[in-house]
């Protein structure tokens, strides 16, 4: 569910346990975020898929805190996520799941992408059938 | 009255549209033709086809005997003080000029005669819509009114008492006249048709429209206007049996000899002395016929489309299955000796339920309407009493006119027949109907009977074998996912059970030996099934519509499910399971699935702004 207000931020907050769900298309229409400075870095979640399109990905994502995510894809699938344990988050997306760039996240200027990793724990095609993982990668990257 | 109006007051409220049938036809006691138009039934009727002459010659060649004189009337005579003088066998004629003109005519006659007073005007061209009033020996009092017969012409039968001087009156419904409002005026003794004399066996009423004997010989009367039921005995005595807030048009006794009723809120009310209770719901109200196995039948309407259907119904009124009905309006129901079910439509077709059709015995027809009730005898013969008319005919078993006047009703419009039970409940020959008219106060119902000497067969009665009464009332609601029992109990708890028809909800099962229906429901709906009971003696039926819902999840809980802080029960998860991939497991795909049925993810995923 998109919510056009916190788009015209283009980042996406997290408050404390609400998860707010994120759409992209609107994201891209946004601009960038004037309060996004020099000294962060941006990672990406990539990921590499056998198939055209999923439906749905659950994965996590261990390296650090991850306070905020905005969804690379056009039209922009829904994202959910929770910290899981310390350092770790936990993502379900639904939408459009193909290989490419599925999230992206902001991280401190001195953050290195290889302290960052990220694993598949599920995929749903199109039709909600769960789909076995092999064949699939999924990596943080620092583009 | 307009076609439209009336066919909505025959649909919907067959009271109303009864009295109303009062208002425009019926001879009545002690009122004016004034007085009637405070129903504001009384309206110039003119929306059926007018009988040609070729057909009201064919009508009445078998009863009237031929009208020897003329005698023109006389000015002045507005009052029955200045009456032109006229005889049985005249036809005198006049014409109603001007404006507003009333005129009087006195006659002689003998005790015991069968009296019609028939208008021909309209149907010859005259601009005249007579009314016709008989008053009793002193002028004054009103002994019969009618505004229309067929056509818009009038037409009065009554049944003299006393010897002496009788009067009635001609004047235009709606107050006109002038040179184009001739008229003439038979005046006939006519021979009484067999059903004739007709006397009161009960009195008291207002609207008693329903009528149902039960097994030793009572008589119950509901009464639509005083919303109550009376119980005649078989000597005549009465006494208040119960009372109803809705309904009353229809009745029946149903299988296990309760009284039933079916009310406007929809419901199949059971009327006992001690209270009412509710039978079921969701019924389209309409005229009720037990079935031979104990089913239960009525003619109603779909709401949704306003076509009349006839529904079938179990013995406890649990929808079984609905068929349409070519007629406008169902009047009543009956069930042959052969086991046929037969009704009757307000415009007077006579139809048949054969092989799961209804079809037509005799086309409808707006001419002469309407039929209002029907009765078989046990050879298969049938009566049928239009109010309008007031009059009851003779059917054969294959719906051949046997007599088209087997008698004519003087005590008010008539709605409904029934035969009459002895004390052993076997059938009768004796038939009844109910009227109704107006009185000097008050509307003055009356159950009457017919000549029991022309009765040619007892009454039919539909006997229906002892059946095992199901006493489960309803089934509770489930819920997907969720573990549901409940338990199907009937009179003899020594029962073996089955499903005779319909479908459990997926995921459910009946236990035979317990009556239990158990599982965990895998579908959400409204499932319709027939429950079978059977004892070494007896077997019986009822329909069931088990319910089964979705339990209600957010979205929120359903998304911390799947990132591994939820707590949703285990039912939860299976029922998010059971909508999504059904694999045993809670998975992304089952959310996307949830999601979807929340109507945030698009299968297929479109654009979203």
């Amino acid at each position: 569910m998109i919510d056009h207000r916190r788009c015209a931020g283009t980042w996406i907050k997290r408050w404390s346990s609400i998860y707010l769900v994120v759409g992209c298309g609107a994201l891209l229409a946004c601009g960038g975020d004037p309060t996004e400075t020099e000294e962060n870095k941006v990672f990406v979640v990539s990921l590499t898929s056998p198939n055209p399109s999923d439906g749905a990905i659950l994965f996590s994502i261990s390296g650090g805190v991850i306070e905020e995510f905005r969804t690379l894809a056009t039209p922009g699938p829904q994202v959910h996520f929770r910290s899981t344990g310390p350092g770790t988050t936990r993502v379900a997306m639904f939408g459009s799941i193909a290989t490419g760039g599925l999230v992206s996240f902001e991280v401190s200027s001195g953050a290195r992408v290889q302290d960052y990793s990220a694993e598949i724990l599920q995929i749903a095609d199109r039709d909600n059938v769960l789909r076995s993982i092999s064949g699939y990668a999924i990596e943080v990257i620092d583009p | 009255m307009r076609r439209g109006s009336l066919f909505c007051l025959a649909r919907y409220r067959p009271a109303i549209f009864l009295v109303g049938l009062v208002a425009m036809a019926a001879p009545s006691r002690g009122a004016s033709p004034q007085s009637q138009s405070r129903l504001a039934l009384t309206q110039r009727a003119s929306w059926w086809h007018s009988p040609s002459k070729a057909e009201l010659a064919n009508r009445t060649r078998d009863v009237l005997p031929a009208v020897a004189v003329d005698v023109p009337e006389t000015e002045p005579n507005n009052s029955a003080a200045t009456a032109t003088a006229a005889s049985i066998g005249d036809r005198v004629t006049g014409n109603i000029s001007p404006v507003g003109d009333v005129d009087y005519y006195v006659f002689t006659v003998p005790a015991g005669t069968i009296l019609e007073l028939e208008v021909e005007a309209s149907r010859v061209g005259s601009l005249l819509d007579a009314t016709l009033e008989l008053f009793d020996k002193d002028g004054v009092t009103s002994l019969a009114f009618n505004d229309d017969a067929g056509s818009l012409d009038s037409r009065i039968r009554f049944q003299i008492e006393s010897e002496g001087d009788y009067f009635f009156a001609i004047r235009d419904l709606g107050g006109g006249g002038g040179s184009g409002y001739p008229y003439s005026v038979d005046i006939s003794a006519i021979p009484p048709p067999p059903g004739n004399p007709i006397t009161t066996f009960a009195s008291g009423f207002q609207v008693p429209i329903a009528l149902a004997f039960d097994s030793v010989g009572n008589l119950f009367v509901a009464d639509a206007a005083m919303g109550r039921i009376t119980r005649v005995a078989p000597d005549g005595s009465s006494s208040l049996f119960g009372n109803f807030v809705q309904g009353g048009e229809w009745m029946t006794f149903d299988a296990f000899g309760d009284l039933i009723v079916p009310s406007y809120d929809g419901t199949l009310q059971i009327i006992t002395d001690t209270g009412n209770d509710t039978l079921a719901t969701g019924i389209n109200p309409g005229p009720i016929a037990l079935g031979p196995d104990g089913d239960l039948w009525m003619g109603s309407y779909d709401m949704t489309t306003g076509f009349p259907t006839l529904s079938h119904h179990d013995p406890y009124g649990g929808l079984i299955e609905v068929f349409p009905v070519p007629t406008t309006s169902l009047a009543a129901l009956a069930f042959a000796p052969s086991g046929e079910l037969y009704m009757v439509g307000f415009d007077n077709s006579i139809m048949k339920l054969s092989n799961s059709v209804v079809e037509t015995l005799v086309p409808g027809s707006f001419e002469n309407c309407c039929f209002t009730g029907m009765a078989f005898d046990e050879d298969g013969s049938f009566y049928v009493v239009n109010g309008f008319l007031g009059e009851v005919s003779l059917y054969g078993p294959d719906g051949t006119l046997l007599d088209e006047v087997f008698a004519f009703i003087d005590t008010g419009t008539p709605s409904t027949l029934a035969f009459g039970r002895d004390a052993s409940g076997m059938g009768t020959a004796r038939l009844f109907a109910s009227t109704t008219t107006f009185g000097p106060s008050q509307l003055v119902g009356r159950v009457v009977e017919f000549n029991p000497a022309a009765i040619r067969a007892p009454g039919h009665v539909v006997n229906v074998g002892a059946l095992l009464r199901i006493t489960k009332n309803r089934l509770r609601v489930g819920v997907i996912g969720q573990e549901y029992a409940d338990t199907l109990t009937a009179a003899d708890p020594a029962v073996t059970w089955s499903v005779a028809g319909g479908t459990l909800p997926p995921g459910l099962s009946l236990d035979g030996a317990t009556g239990v229906v158990s599982g965990v429901p895998m579908e959400s709906g409204a499932f319709r099934f027939q429950a079978r009971a059977e004892s070494p003696s007896l077997a019986g039926e009822r329909a069931y519509e088990l319910v089964i819902e979705e339990p209600v999840l957010s979205m929120t809980d359903v998304i911390d499910e799947i990132l591994g802080i939820g707590l949703l029960s285990p039912s939860e998860l299976l029922y998010l399971d059971l909508i999504g991939n059904r694999n045993d497991e809670f998975d992304i795909g089952d959310v996307r699935a949830f999601l979807q049925r929340m109507g945030t993810v698009n299968s297929p995923e479109v654009p979203r702004d």
